[in-house]
């Protein structure tokens, strides 16, 4: 059995980024909760809006509901325990250097002892100038900087769709070299050459034709694959032990932070959104898989990798992913979600329409059935609609005071209407850019070895680290857990509506960056 | 034989519910409207089977009211079935029911409630009480996971009579006159009639004029 990892964590310095993003929170929130031990955890960042990525980092830990159980845990030492333990470096993972001083990395890589590797660009078709710097050349970059540790290690997070257009199971492994469609390739040499061609590019969208089609022609559906599916091919040949952590799609928390806790857009949620709104046609395929995974199952499992990796253990893939293991579809998970939002109507409903909507179901449509109520469908409507009331005239039989209401009233429904069209055609583009996880393929993502991780956990350590995705009740799940917590986190960035946070912290959180400490900082 | 029981009729004892009720609100909330109509029809031939036929539409009843549930998932059923309970099981109880039922469990008697709603339900509603068996049918699956809308199990459709009664109680090495019984309607009567301490709890036009006849006593519970 793998010593505790708390024990294995004692003193050791990690390098993290991704901090910020929806799992690289979770994991720095359940380490400050339950493992404490370790000295150091110096978070790689950009500053973004702000003048230092510290501050940046600081604002978005203080209000983040994430970081509820480190403040639970910890009491009013919360903070305290923050500024002992983390150390933010502005710097920009795409960049060779990094974009950090050499002496901070000199100092850094000097003392570290390990680098965990969240960040990355999730947007299905990004522009390939951004995608591929953040996904291939910023694993390349980490990888470079991990390979000048005293013991070079990284925990680097993928994702289970590098298996790009292929159906049926998908090993836990990587044949370096070799894409998805089978044809012998050179991974930096295509991402070099790629970057080089794109830069004389003028236009984000020739940008993406142009990396979509190189995409495709190896195997891959779409830039995100591609990049992610760069990355860790290039990784293969870096000189530094990589364990890999693949999560298929990552949903909302079974248990920690909390039950439900999800953040942004994830693929499941705005499904669910769609569903719970007025569209009935849901054009999947019933049929296949939905691999979908709890957050905090994806965060014990990058725990696990780095357990792995402090021990020395030999390269490994894990997918966490339930495609195999514990199987839900498109069918089931339309059902259930029709189902959970006729219980929120019943229990929390409040308009007429909400009320409505709970008593009409989602159907799977498929893929060569585009329903009339589905967003296509709609948006042909729309069109329809539009075309219709722009023929619309006010008869000057009327008085000049109700002809004049009469126009201003249609004035405001040609502009809802004009405005409803544009978020339908939005939603129509963001299941076309879907497409490849919701209709084309069917994959099994084998998780055998993140299963065994899971289960390989310390007697002391298993309330919070063991995990079982054979045990993963999907109505329970789903109705007690996704929908709510969808419909908390996610439905409000979908309405465009500000989502909750926590109040923010008097005095507010202030974190240590290389202006103000030693990075090697107190023991 | 000398351990005793008190044998409580789910229906109209410890609960105000109607299955055929219970039964058309499910069907209601079928995935689609033509589904929807066609259970609800069902549901209704049920009904009426057994207010025409009696005790032989009984059984033509619980077989036909819960016949709509064919095809459906065991996501929808369940889901459906705790949405019932969580809307309903508060303001349905019987306080006095329930009061007789925890009178039994001061007595010693084993307390076994006899239910015609499947179990799913019935058991979601006796969350919290003290029951020791619980007798009702459930809904069976086919290979696929899917509910075919037949019952089975050793529930009797939630009717019982004398001779199951006897069976029972060897089994369970009761004495049927020191047990009890606590019946709602006119179907009830063959277990009362079995039992020693017999009670008619709110009872049908049909049982209080057995109840009268045999000189049971009757309690009136109200929701």
């Amino acid at each position: 059995m793998t010593p505790p990892l708390s024990e294995l964590l004692e003193g050791k310095h990690l390098i993290v980024t991704g901090a910020t993003g929806f799992v690289g929170k979770v994991w720095l929130s359940m380490l400050l909760t339950h493992m404490p031990q370790v000295r150091r955890i110096t978070l790689l960042t950009r500053p973004g809006r702000f003048p230092h990525a510290a501050e940046r980092v600081a604002k978005a830990f203080d209000i983040s509901p994430a970081l509820r159980p480190v403040k639970a845990a910890h009491g009013r030492d919360w903070q305290k325990l923050l500024q002992r333990k983390l150390f933010v470096v502005d710097a920009d993972i795409s960049l060779p250097d990094l974009g950090m001083p050499a002496d901070v990395r000199e100092e850094l890589v000097a003392d570290a002892d390990a680098v965990v590797h969240f960040a990355g660009l999730t947007d299905f078709q990004p522009d390939p100038l951004k995608g591929l710097a953040s996904n291939t050349f910023g694993a390349l970059h980490m990888a470079s900087l991990a390979s000048e540790l005293k013991t070079p290690r990284m925990i680097h997070v993928s994702t289970c769709f590098v298996a790009g257009r292929r159906d049926g199971r998908i090993h836990e492994g990587l044949v370096p070299g070799l894409s998805p469609n089978g044809t012998p390739f050179d991974a930096l040499a295509t991402a070099e050459r790629l970057w080089e061609e794109i830069a004389t590019i003028g236009g984000a969208h020739e940008r993406i034709d142009h990396v979509q089609a190189a995409a495709e022609h190896l195997g891959w559906p779409n830039i995100y694959t591609f990049t992610k599916g760069l990355a860790e091919h290039v990784l293969a040949a870096q000189p530094v032990k990589v364990h890999t952590v693949r999560p298929a799609v990552v949903e909302c928390a079974r248990t920690f932070p909390f039950p439900g806790w999800n953040e942004g857009l994830n693929t499941a949620g705005p499904i669910m959104w769609y569903i719970a709104t007025g569209f009935r046609d849901l054009p999947v395929v019933p049929g296949h898989r939905f691999d979908v995974v709890p957050v905090d199952t994806v965060v014990r499992t990058c725990f696990g990798a780095l357990a792995q990796s402090l021990q020395d253990a030999p390269e490994a893939v894990y997918q966490v992913a339930t495609s195999d293991l514990n199987p839900t579809t498109f069918a089931q998970t339309a059902e259930l979600t029709s189902l959970a939002a006729r219980r929120h109507a019943q229990r929390h409903g409040t308009t007429l329409g909400e009320r409505l909507r709970a008593h009409t179901d989602i159907r799977a449509i498929g893929a060569d059935a585009p329903g009339v109520f589905s967003p296509s469908g709609m948006s042909g409507l729309m069109d329809g609609a539009q075309e219709l009331l722009g023929k619309v005239k006010v008869p000057s039989l009327l008085g000049r005071k109700l002809k004049g209401e009469a126009e201003s009233r249609l004035r405001r429904t040609r502009r809802k209407l004009r405005n409803d069209a544009r978020r339908i055609r939005q939603l129509d583009r963001m299941f076309e850019t879907y497409t490849p996880f919701i209709q084309d393929h069917d994959w099994i993502f084998e998780a055998h070895h993140t299963q065994a991780l899971l289960d390989d956990v310390h007697d002391s350590e298993r309330d919070f680290l063991h995990d079982d995705l054979r045990a993963l009740d999907w109505r329970t799940y789903w109705l007690d857990v996704q929908f709510p917590g969808s419909h908390r986190w996610t439905f409000p960035v979908m309405d465009r509506q500000t989502v909750p946070t926590d109040p923010p912290s008097t005095p507010a959180l202030t974190l240590p960056g290389p202006s103000t400490h030693s990075i090697q900082g107190a023991a | 034989m000398t351990d005793s029981a008190a044998f409580f009729r789910l229906e109209g004892v410890l609960f105000s519910v109607d299955p055929a009720a219970v039964a058309a609100w499910l069907a209601l909330r079928d995935a689609q409207p033509g589904d929807r109509l066609k259970g609800i029809g069902r549901v209704f031939l049920g009904a009426l089977t057994s207010s025409t036929l009696g005790g032989l539409g009984a059984d033509a009843r619980t077989l036909s009211e819960w016949s709509f549930t064919d095809g459906w998932t065991t996501d929808r059923w369940l889901s459906l079935c705790e949405d019932w309970v969580h809307a309903h099981k508060t303001s349905r109880a019987l306080a006095a029911g329930h009061d007789l039922l925890h009178r039994a469990v001061t007595h010693g008697d084993r307390v076994v409630v006899i239910s015609s709603l499947p179990r799913t339900l019935a058991e979601a509603l006796l969350e919290g009480l003290p029951v020791d068996e619980l007798v009702a049918d459930t809904i069976a699956t086919d290979d696929r996971g899917l509910l075919t809308g037949e019952l089975t199990g050793d529930g009797l459709r939630g009717r019982i009579d004398g001779t199951w009664l006897q069976r029972y109680a060897r089994a369970h090495h009761l004495n049927p006159a020191l047990s009890a019984g606590y019946g709602h309607s006119g179907g009830d009567v063959p277990m009362l009639s079995a039992v020693g301490r017999p009670c008619a709890v709110s009872p049908t036009l049909s049982l209080r004029r057995q109840a009268h006849q045999f000189r049971w006593p009757v309690v009136e519970a109200r929701p």
